[in-house]
């Protein structure tokens, strides 16, 4: 049995707030990309880092969950740890940075190299659930822009970034269309991100806590990004590999190494990077050994 | 101690255990099982739940139901015990089948799936989930289901379903995003059916779907 901190209830949020979201979650898995406004509340960290990931993970975690937290691939940033203690003293659940071993994988922003499966949900902190925002400020008219499937305006928008720079500049928050029918930002995951939603075996619930929104992409459901036939969606690809693990195809983060235009690119993953380097490392052991 | 509610015990029986725990177990049920349409997942109520309730169906409405939210109990399900035991523990408001945020009741006893309320293209969440008492039943209903959270199409054993359920479920997914969303429980299970699951009467022995005769 679990034991969580004393003078909180277990999963920090009270029972009638967690079933208000529980309800909205439960609506937004039944209407995939559609966005559920939800009575957000406060929680120990300010709007904008993650409110809304923490309250749809306080109203879904369990004492048997296993959770991860990344920020961006890492799971040792301030942020990742922090929300990761927070939910070990709050539920008693345990905690992992193994991708494989989780249940609960909260994030911003990136989807994990690993390859995700049935059961695992991915919750999403998200800070603008709007995909037609910037286009169009008025929630009232994209509100009905959605009803109608009004969706011209953002098919204008990727139009200009060919016509300006020759070809689709937008690199993160890469629109994409949910089951065919609603347009959905998949929070500002990078492109190369996106296909990983497509058919995904897994959960993904995203929670907007400052916007007051939450939404859900069900497993094996169709996400497709937005493109045109000549200039069809194409997600970031990196030409070298990691310089600390030598993974290739997956999503690498520039470090600046020196001030004379020096950089190394390593792993956003850490835990993917981190058994690529054991893994690599255990490999030349053996060859080493073999050669002995 | 007098009691006005004649066969409502004065001390209604006790709902979940560990109202936290068990809540958040329950909700995992129904959040998989609405993720994977079809497919049954194990539910766990509380010890001594109001007989016409059962066990199933108490640990959803523990779970969702609260003074936020409206309900409305159909048939058999709308008994003194059953009401008695969702106000003291719930809270839940009580109205109309065509107002209710969430219609518990057997397959014999739902209204017309479109006479519920479906939402607005502009709000489809503000739509009716329709809890349904699907123990005991026998019928021969079986489809073909495909959709969001079904991995290509899966084969669908529905004993609850009567012969206008599979043209009132196709009216149903015609009208999408506006739509009902159908949780079916059984004494110690639940499976769901989102709005957005197609169903194809499967093409098996070729018999009539029969309605269930358990209520």
């Amino acid at each position: 049995m679990s034991t969580a901190l004393p003078g909180y209830n277990v999963g920090y949020l009270d029972e009638q707030t967690k079933r208000m979201i529980r309800r909205a979650l439960l609506k937004a898995v039944a209407i995939p990309g559609f966005q559920v406004p939800f009575a957000s509340r406060e929680v120990p960290m300010p709007r904008g880092w993650g409110t809304g990931g923490v309250q749809v993970t306080a109203s879904i975690i369990g004492g048997d969950d296993v959770l991860k937290v990344i920020d961006q691939g890492a799971d040792d940033t301030t942020n990742a740890v922090s929300i990761r203690s927070f939910f070990a003293k709050v539920t008693g659940a345990s905690t992992t940075t193994c991708t494989e071993d989780a249940t609960i994988i909260q994030t911003r922003h990136r989807i994990p190299e690993a390859v995700l499966r049935e059961g695992q949900i991915m919750v999403y902190q998200v800070p603008i659930p709007e995909p037609l925002r910037f286009l169009e400020p008025r929630e009232a008219e994209t509100r009905r822009m959605h009803a109608l499937e009004e969706y011209g305006l953002i098919y204008v928008k990727l139009y200009e970034d060919i016509a300006k720079y020759g070809h689709i500049a937008t690199t993160y928050a890469y629109p994409v269309m949910v089951n065919g029918r609603y347009l959905m930002d998949p929070s500002p995951t990078p492109s190369f991100d996106n296909p990983k939603l497509h058919q995904s075996p897994a959960l993904h619930l995203y929670g907007a806590g400052r916007e007051k929104r939450i939404y859900a992409v069900p497993p094996y459901t169709d996400v497709v990004s937005l493109g045109f036939e000549d200039h069809p969606f194409e997600p970031q690809r990196f030409e070298q590999p990691c310089a600390v693990c030598g993974s290739t195809g997956v999503y690498l983060d520039e470090i600046i190494t020196d001030d004379a235009g020096g950089v190394m690119y390593a792993c956003s993953d850490t835990d993917h990077c981190e058994r690529a380097a054991a893994l690599a490392s255990a490999h030349i052991d053996d060859l080493e050994e073999a050669r002995a | 101690m007098t009691s006005t509610a004649g066969n409502a015990p004065a001390i209604p029986a006790p709902g979940f255990s560990d109202a936290t725990r068990d809540a958040q177990r329950a909700f995992r049920a129904i959040l998989d099982a609405l993720s994977h349409p079809t497919q049954r997942y194990p539910l766990n109520g509380p010890a001594h739940p109001p007989a016409a309730l059962g066990s199933g169906l108490a640990a959803v409405a523990l779970t969702v139901l609260d003074e936020d939210s409206t309900v409305w109990l159909g048939g058999a399900l709308d008994d003194r015990e059953v009401a008695a035991w969702l106000d003291f523990h719930t809270g839940a408001r009580r109205v109309g089948a065509a107002s209710a945020d969430f219609v518990f009741a057997a397959p014999a006893s739902l209204p017309a799936l479109g006479s519920l309320r479906l939402g607005t293209d502009e709000a489809p969440h503000l739509s009716t989930t329709a809890v349904l008492d699907v123990r005991g039943c026998q019928g021969m209903g079986s489809f073909t289901a495909e959709g969001p959270g079904i991995n290509g199409s899966t084969t669908f054993n529905a004993p609850w379903a009567d012969g206008r359920f599979a043209e009132q479920w196709r009216a149903n997914t015609a009208v999408f995003p506006r739509g009902v969303d159908l949780l079916l429980v059984d004494a110690d299970e639940i499976s769901a059916l989102p709005r957005t699951t197609r169903l194809a009467p499967a093409p098996t022995d070729g018999q009539e779907a029969e309605q269930c005769t358990s209520r």
